[in-house]
C-alpha cells in the first residue's frame, strides 16, 4: 500500500511509470482528507495547486525531460515557511490571511527537484511552544495516542509523517522543536547545523538558533531531502557557502571503532523507564562496534536559562514587524498609531508569544542588558567551548531526545514546565549542532521514545552515518501507528 | 512560590514526571528564598514592558505575566555564578563566519500590487495609517 | 544677583550628518536606490519587512563609506559589527533599524574647512553604515507610507562637538558634502534628502570645561537655516541661564529636541518626551560580523582623487586664485571640474577663473542651467579666454561674444567673431592712420601737454581715437602708431 512506502520508493514508481504523479497526489489528498480529521496535522492543503504541479510533472516525464531527485514524493512543509501566493500563517491570528509573496529557499530547492508540496501543517504560534497547542487554530494529536501531544512546535508536521499521511515533512527547530516531536510521534528528526540549510523565506523566531529540517520515516530520506535542501543560498549571511555532502553515499560507511560520548552526569534524573531504554540503544551501537565513552558538559544545566534570554531578545525584534501596517490583522478599532500597534499586537498574539516578548525586551533594556542578555552571551561562547573539547574525546554524544514519552493534551499548564521539555535539546541550538532524533523504542504505554545524536558543526555526515545503522539494528523506523495503519476509517 | 502542590503534579502527568519535576523543583526551590525578598518584575514594570513591546494593555493577563516573567528571570540568576571573566560574547554560531558581501546588481523587485495586497489599507500606492504618532519617534 | 551678558557664554556645536550613498541597489536589499519614482515601486521583501526576509550587505556602500574613511584621514575599522536599533514608527518596515552602535566601519579623522578666510580642522568621532527608513507623508487626516527609500544605504558622520559658531558648522557641512562628492559617494541634495544633518548645541559659561545639556534640532533643510537655527537656539539658551542662575543647569536646558520654525526663524521648544527611548541596541544575529581584508581597505586608499581640501590648496598656492574663488570652485565639484578642464588649454588660468565663475556661471544662473551641464564645454571658454590675451578681442568685446555663446550654447567664439566682423578690432595700419592723424590735429593742446611730459594726454589721445572708431581699432595698434607719430612730431 502506498502510504507505508518512503519519499524514495514513491518516487522509484514514478520514475518507473508505475504510478503517475497525478495518482499519487489524488492518493495522499484522499488520504490527507480522511485521516487528518483526527490527527489535525495540516492547515492547509494545497489541493489545487499540488494536482496543477502534478500534471505538469507528468508532462515533464512524457516528454523525456530528466527527473528531480524528490520527483513525485509529496511532502509537507510548517506553517512558518513562506511559499508563494499560499496562505502562511506561523500559526497565529495574526496573518491568519497572509499570502506569502515569495518562496522559501527549501521550496524553491524542493520544486526544482520535482517535489510535489501538499500542505502547510500545524505549529505553535511563531513556533513558541513544545506541544503545538500554542497554535491559534487547532490542536495537533499524536497518532500513536490520540490523547497525548504530538510535540511542538513542529507537531503539525511530525504528526503528518507519523501517521504516514505524508512521507516528507518539513518542520523548524529553535529548541527542539523538531527533535521533541519527532520522539514523541516516533519519526526521525533532524536538525542541520546551524546555518547548513538556508533560512530566507523561514519565518525567523531565534535568528541565531533556527533551522529547518525534515520529518521522514526514514533515515535514507532524511538524507536524500537533506542533500537537496541544505545547497548553497546567496540571500542568508548566516548560511554555509558549500554545496551539502553525498549523505546518502557517506552514511553506509562503517562505524566500526568510533565513539560515542554520554554525559552520564546530566542524566541522573531520567526516569527508569527512560534509562533503560537508552541503556539499550547504547548497547546496539556497541553490537554495531562503536565505543562508549563519558564526557562532562558542566555547562549544559545552563541552557535552558541560557535559552530562555537569548532566543526571546531576538524574537522580541524578529515579532517587532508584526504590527497591523504593511500585512497581518490590523485592529479595527484602531484610531492612532498606537492604538493600531497596541491593539492589532494585543488581539493578534496568544498569550505565549507575548510574554516572551516581553522577556526578550526585558533582557536587553537599559539597566539589564549586562547582567541578562550579554551574561548569557558569553555564556553561550563557554558553551560552544565545551563541545568542541569534548568532541575532542568523540565523535557523537548521545543522549534521550525528551525526559519521557508525550504527555498528555492539557497535562502541562505552568508554562515554566513545558520550557523543561527542551532539557536535552536546547543545547544543540545553542551551540549550533546538528542533531537528530531517532525512533529507539516505545514507552509501557506504547508510546514512542527517541534517541538523539548530536555531532559537531558541519558533522551532517557522521550523524546520518550513526543513523542509518541504528535504524538498520533497531529496526523500529517506519512502524505505523496502528490506528493509521489501514487505508479506510 | 510554586503553588501546585507534588500530589497535583503527579496526578496530572503519570509517573514518568518524576525526574523533571524533581528537576524543575530543585531550580525552583533554590530562588524561592531570592524570590521572597526580590521580585524584579512587578505590575507597573510589566506596563512598562507592555509599552516597549508595544502589546498594549495586558491587564487582563497581568498576573500570570508577572508570575511567569519572575520565574523565567529567578532562574536566569543562577548565570551569575558561572565566570565569564576575559570570555567574548557569541558572534556568530557558526565558526569561522565573516559577513559576505554581494554586488550592486537590482534583482529581485517586489511588485507594488503584490505587497498592497496583503495590506490592511492603502491609497495612492501608499499604505494608509492613521496621522503620525503624538510623541513622534521619527528618524 | 550679577548680570551675566551673552558674550560670556560659549556654544558648543556637533553635527550629525546623514549621506544616502549613491549605490544603484539598496545596503541590504537588491532594489533600486532611486528617488522621485512612484510610491513602493522600488520595493523588495526586505524593504517591506516581510516576515522570513534576510539581509545581504551591498559591497559598493561599504567601499564608499571605506574611502570617506580614507578621506578624512580616519581608522578603517577591519572588524566592524551591525546591530539592531528598535522603535516603533510606521516608516520603518520591521521597527527596527540596523546600524553600527558601538564598532562602526569608521573611527576618527579630520576635515579641514575654511571659515571665514581661516582655514580650521574639524574633528570627526566616528562614520557608520546604516539603512534609511520609509517616507511617511502626511495627508488631512491620515498618513501614506512609501517604501521606495527604506533600505537606502545612509552613511551617519559623526562629529565631535568641535564647532565653536553657526558659520562653523556650515563650513564643516559644506566641506563634508563636498568630500561625498568628490568621492562619487552621494550627490548630497538637500532637496532631495541625499544629505540630512542634525545638530547638537549646548552652551556653557566661558572657563567651564563640562559640557552641558545638549539640544537637537533636526533635519536641516539648508546650509542658512542650519546657521539660523544654530544662532537662535544659542540665544535661546542662553537666555534661559542668565534668566536662572541659581537653578541646576540640567534642568534649565533639559537634554531635549527642538524644532525650527520656517516662518518666524527661531528654534522653539518640543514637549520633551517623559525619559529618553530605550532603542535596546543588540548585535543583529542575522549579519555575521564585517571582516575586511586590508589589501582591499589598502587598495580604495590608492583610488581616492584630489580631494577638495588638496585641491583649495592648489588653487589658492600654485594658481593663485583668491580664497574666495578658491572655496567658491570647489564647493561646486562640476564647476570646479570644468574649470580645471578648460585651464588645461588656457593662457591665463587666473582671468579665466573670473570668466568661469562671473561671467559664465551669471548668465546662465538666469536661465537656470549649470554650466558644466550645458553644452559649452571647458575648451569653448578658454577659447575665449585665449582670444583677449591675444588681443585678437577686446575685454568689452568678449563680453558680447559671451552673451551671444549663452544664447547658442555649444557656438565657438571664432564661429561668432566670423558672423561678426566687426568684432575683431582693426589692426590695418592704414585704417587707423588717418583717425589718428585727425585727433592730432584736432587737438593741438593735448599734443602739447604729451611732449610736456603730461602722460595722461596720451591717454587722452588714445581715448578719442577709440571713441572715433567706435573701439573698433586694436588699442595696442593705436597705441604704437600714435606713440610713433608723438615722436616723429
Amino acid at each position: 500500500m502506498l502510504y507505508k512506502k518512503s519519499g524514495r520508493e514513491i518516487r522509484d514508481l514514478f520514475v518507473s511509470g508505475e504510478m503517475t504523479a497525478r495518482a499519487i497526489a489524488e492518493y495522499f489528498i484522499e488520504r490527507i482528507e480522511i485521516f487528518d480529521k483526527e490527527v489535525g496535522a495540516f492547515l492547509t492543503i494545497l489541493k489545487d495547486d499540488v494536482l496543477e504541479k502534478a500534471d505538469k510533472l507528468d508532462a515533464k516525464k512524457a516528454a523525456g525531460q530528466p527527473l528531480g531527485r524528490l520527483a513525485g514524493i509529496p511532502i509537507a512543509i510548517k506553517d512558518n515557511i513562506q511559499m508563494k501566493g499560499m496562505v502562511t500563517t506561523c500559526g497565529s491570528k495574526f496573518l491568519e490571511n497572509y499570502i506569502s509573496p515569495y518562496d522559501a529557499h527549501v521550496v524553491t530547492e524542493i520544486e526544482r527537484e520535482d517535489g510535489l508540496i501538499i500542505g502547510k501543517t500545524n505549529m505553535d504560534e511563531f513556533a513558541m511552544g513544545s506541544s503545538t497547542e500554542y497554535s491559534a487554530f487547532k490542536t495537533t494529536y499524536n497518532p500513536w495516542g490520540l490523547d497525548y501531544t504530538a510535540g511542538g512546535s513542529s507537531g503539525g508536521s511530525a504528526a503528518a509523517v507519523s501517521a504516514n499521511l505524508v512521507p516528507i515533512s518539513l518542520g523548524t527547530d529553535t529548541g527542539g522543536s523538531i527533535r521533541q516531536p519527532a520522539a514523541f510521534t516516533g519519526t526521525v528528526g533532524y536538525k542541520p547545523t546551524y546555518g547548513r540549510v538556508s533560512r530566507y523565506g523561514a519565518v525567523a523566531f531565534g535568528s541565531s538558533f533556527d533551522q529547518i529540517g525534515p520529518f521522514t520515516n526514514t533515515v535514507e530520506d532524511s538524507a536524500l531531502i537533506m542533500e537537496v535542501m541544505g545547497r548553497v543560498c546567496q540571500k542568508d549571511a548566516t548560511s554555509i557557502n558549500t554545496d551539502p555532502d553525498p549523505y546518502l553515499e557517506t552514511m553506509k560507511q562503517s562505524i566500526q571503532g568510533k565513539t560515542i560520548g554520554v554525559p552520564w552526569e546530566f542524566l541522573e534524573d531520567l526516569s527508569d523507564e527512560a534509562k533503560e531504554n537508552f541503556s539499550k540503544s547504547l548497547k546496539a551501537f556497541e553490537t554495531l562496534g562503536a565505543k562508549i565513552t563519558e564526557v562532562k558538559l558542566n555547562l549544559l544545566k545552563m541552557s535552558i536559562p541560557v535559552y530562555y534570554i537569548l532566543s526571546p531578545a531576538e524574537a522580541a525584534t524578529n515579532l517587532a514587524r508584526f504590527d497591523g501596517v504593511r500585512y497581518g490583522k490590523r485592529s479595527e478599532s484602531a484610531k492612532t498609531i498606537e492604538e493600531l500597534y497596541d491593539l492589532s499586537r494585543q488581539e493578534g498574539f496568544g498569550s505565549e508569544v507575548k510574554k516572551r516578548i516581553m522577556i526578550g525586551m526585558f533582557v536587553l533594556s537599559s539597566g539589564y542588558q549586562e547582567a541578562y542578555y550579554r551574561k548569557a552571551q558569553k555564556i553561550r561562547t563557554l558553551i560552544i567551548q565545551e563541545f568542541k573539547e569534548a568532541f575532542a574525546h568523540c565523535d557523537v554524544i548521545a543522549m534521550p531526545t525528551t525526559p519521557t514519552s508525550a504527555f498528555k493534551l492539557g497535562a502541562i499548564r505552568c508554562p515554566f514546565d513545558m520550557y523543561l521539555q527542551d532539557i536535552y535539546t536546547i543545547s544543540a541550538n545553542l551551540a549550533g549542532l546538528p542533531a537528530m532524533s531517532i525512533p529507539s523504542g516505545y514507552c509501557s504505554e506504547r508510546r514512542p521514545l527517541g534517541l538523539q545524536l548530536m555531532g559537531p558543526q558541519r558533522s551532517e555526515s557522521t550523524l546520518f552515518n550513526f543513523a542509518h545503522h541504528f535504524e538498520k539494528e533497531m529496526d523500529l523506523n517506519g512502524k505505523i501507528p496502528p490506528h493509521f495503519n489501514r487505508e479506510r476509517l | 512560590m510554586p503553588s501546585v502542590s507534588m500530589e497535583e503534579k503527579k496526578n496530572s502527568r503519570g509517573n514518568e514526571g518524576v525526574a523533571i519535576r524533581v528537576f524543575a523543583l530543585t531550580f525552583l526551590h533554590i530562588f524561592d528564598m531570592i524570590s521572597l525578598m526580590k521580585k524584579i518584575i512587578d505590575p507597573a514594570k510589566l506596563r512598562k514592558l507592555a509599552a516597549l513591546s508595544r502589546l498594549g494593555s495586558c491587564d487582563d493577563e497581568l498576573e500570570g505575566m508577572v508570575t511567569h516573567l519572575n520565574t523565567i528571570i529567578e532562574h536566569a540568576e543562577s548565570l551569575q555564578a558561572v565566570n565569564t571573566d576575559d570570555v567574548k560574547p557569541c558572534h556568530c554560531v557558526l565558526e569561522e563566519k565573516t559577513l559576505l558581501m554581494r554586488s550592486d546588481e537590482p534583482d529581485e523587485p517586489l511588485e507594488r500590487q503584490e505587497f498592497l495586497d496583503n495590506c490592511p489599507d492603502s491609497i495612492g500606492g501608499m499604505v494608509r495609517v492613521p496621522d503620525v504618532m503624538k510623541n513622534g519617534e521619527g528618524e | 544677583m550679577s548680570e551675566t551678558p551673552f558674550d560670556a557664554f560659549e556654544p558648543i556645536i556637533g553635527l550629525e550628518i546623514h549621506v544616502q550613498l549613491n549605490t544603484r541597489t539598496k545596503l541590504f536589499s537588491r532594489s533600486l536606490n532611486h528617488f522621485g519614482d512612484e510610491p513602493n515601486t522600488n520595493i523588495g521583501i526586505v524593504d517591506t519587512g516581510q516576515p522570513g526576509a534576510l539581509p545581504i550587505i551591498n559591497k559598493e556602500a561599504v567601499k564608499k563609506a571605506i574611502r570617506f574613511g580614507h578621506a578624512i584621514g580616519g581608522e578603517i575599522a577591519l572588524w566592524s559589527r551591525f546591530d539592531r536599533k528598535s522603535y516603533f514608527y510606521p516608516d520603518s518596515p520591521r521597527n527596527f533599524q540596523i546600524t553600527q552602535f558601538d564598532h562602526p566601519i569608521v573611527q576618527g579623522g579630520s576635515v579641514i574647512a575654511d571659515v571665514e578666510g581661516v582655514s580650521k580642522t574639524f574633528e570627526i568621532e566616528h562614520a557608520h553604515l546604516e539603512d534609511d527608513a520609509g517616507m511617511l507623508k502626511h495627508f488631512s487626516n491620515f498618513a501614506g507610507v512609501d517604501f521606495n527609500r527604506a533600505g537606502v544605504p545612509l552613511l551617519e558622520i559623526v562629529s565631535k562637538p568641535c564647532m565653536r559658531s553657526p558659520k562653523e558648522a556650515s563650513a564643516y557641512a559644506q566641506a563634508v558634502r563636498a568630500i561625498m562628492q568628490y568621492i562619487n559617494a552621494s550627490d548630497c541634495n538637500m532637496e532631495e534628502g541625499s544629505l540630512r544633518i542634525d545638530v547638537n548645541i549646548s552652551v556653557r559659561p566661558k572657563g567651564e570645561s563640562a559640557l552641558r545639556n545638549k539640544v537637537e534640532v533636526k533635519n536641516m533643510n539648508s546650509f542658512r537655516n542650519m546657521e539660523l537655527a544654530i544662532e537662535s537656539e544659542i540665544r535661546r539658551q542662553i537666555k534661559s541661564y542668565i534668566a536662572h542662575p541659581h537653578m541646576d543647569p540640567k534642568e534649565v536646558i533639559p537634554q531635549s529636541t527642538v524644532r525650527f520654525d520656517l516662518t518666524t526663524l527661531q528654534t522653539v521648544a518640543m514637549r520633551s518626551k517623559e525619559g529618553a527611548a530605550d532603542y535596546c541596541y543588540f548585535p543583529d544575529p542575522d549579519l555575521p560580523p564585517l571582516i575586511l581584508e586590508k589589501e582591499m581597505v589598502d587598495e580604495l586608499k590608492a583610488t581616492l582623487p584630489e580631494l577638495p581640501h588638496a585641491r583649495y590648496e592648489r588653487y589658492v598656492n600654485s594658481i593663485g586664485l583668491s580664497e574666495y574663488n578658491a572655496s567658491l570652485l570647489i564647493n561646486d565639484k562640476p564647476l570646479s571640474d570644468f574649470y580645471d578642464e578648460a585651464a588645461k588649454v588656457c593662457k591665463n588660468v587666473k582671468r579665466l577663473c573670473n570668466w568661469v565663475t562671473v561671467e559664465f556661471v551669471g548668465r546662465l544662473k538666469d536661465q537656470g542651467i549649470h554650466l558644466a551641464s550645458s553644452p559649452i564645454t571647458p575648451k569653448l571658454v578658454a577659447e575665449l579666454v585665449n582670444l583677449i590675451e591675444e588681443k585678437t578681442v577686446t575685454g568689452r568685446i568678449a563680453k558680447e561674444i559671451a552673451d551671444i555663446m549663452c544664447v547658442h550654447p555649444g557656438k565657438s567664439a571664432v564661429e561668432i567673431i566670423a558672423e561678426n566682423p566687426d568684432f575683431v578690432p582693426v589692426h590695418d595700419h592704414s585704417a587707423i592712420e588717418p583717425l589718428i592723424d585727425q585727433v592730432l590735429k584736432e587737438n593741438p593742446q593735448s599734443v602739447e601737454d604729451y611732449k610736456n611730459g603730461i602722460d595722461k594726454a596720451f591717454n587722452y589721445l588714445v581715448g578719442q581715437v577709440m571713441k572715433l572708431c567706435k573701439g573698433q581699432a586694436a588699442p595696442s595698434v593705436v597705441q604704437e602708431i600714435l606713440k610713433s607719430k608723438l615722436k616723429e612730431s
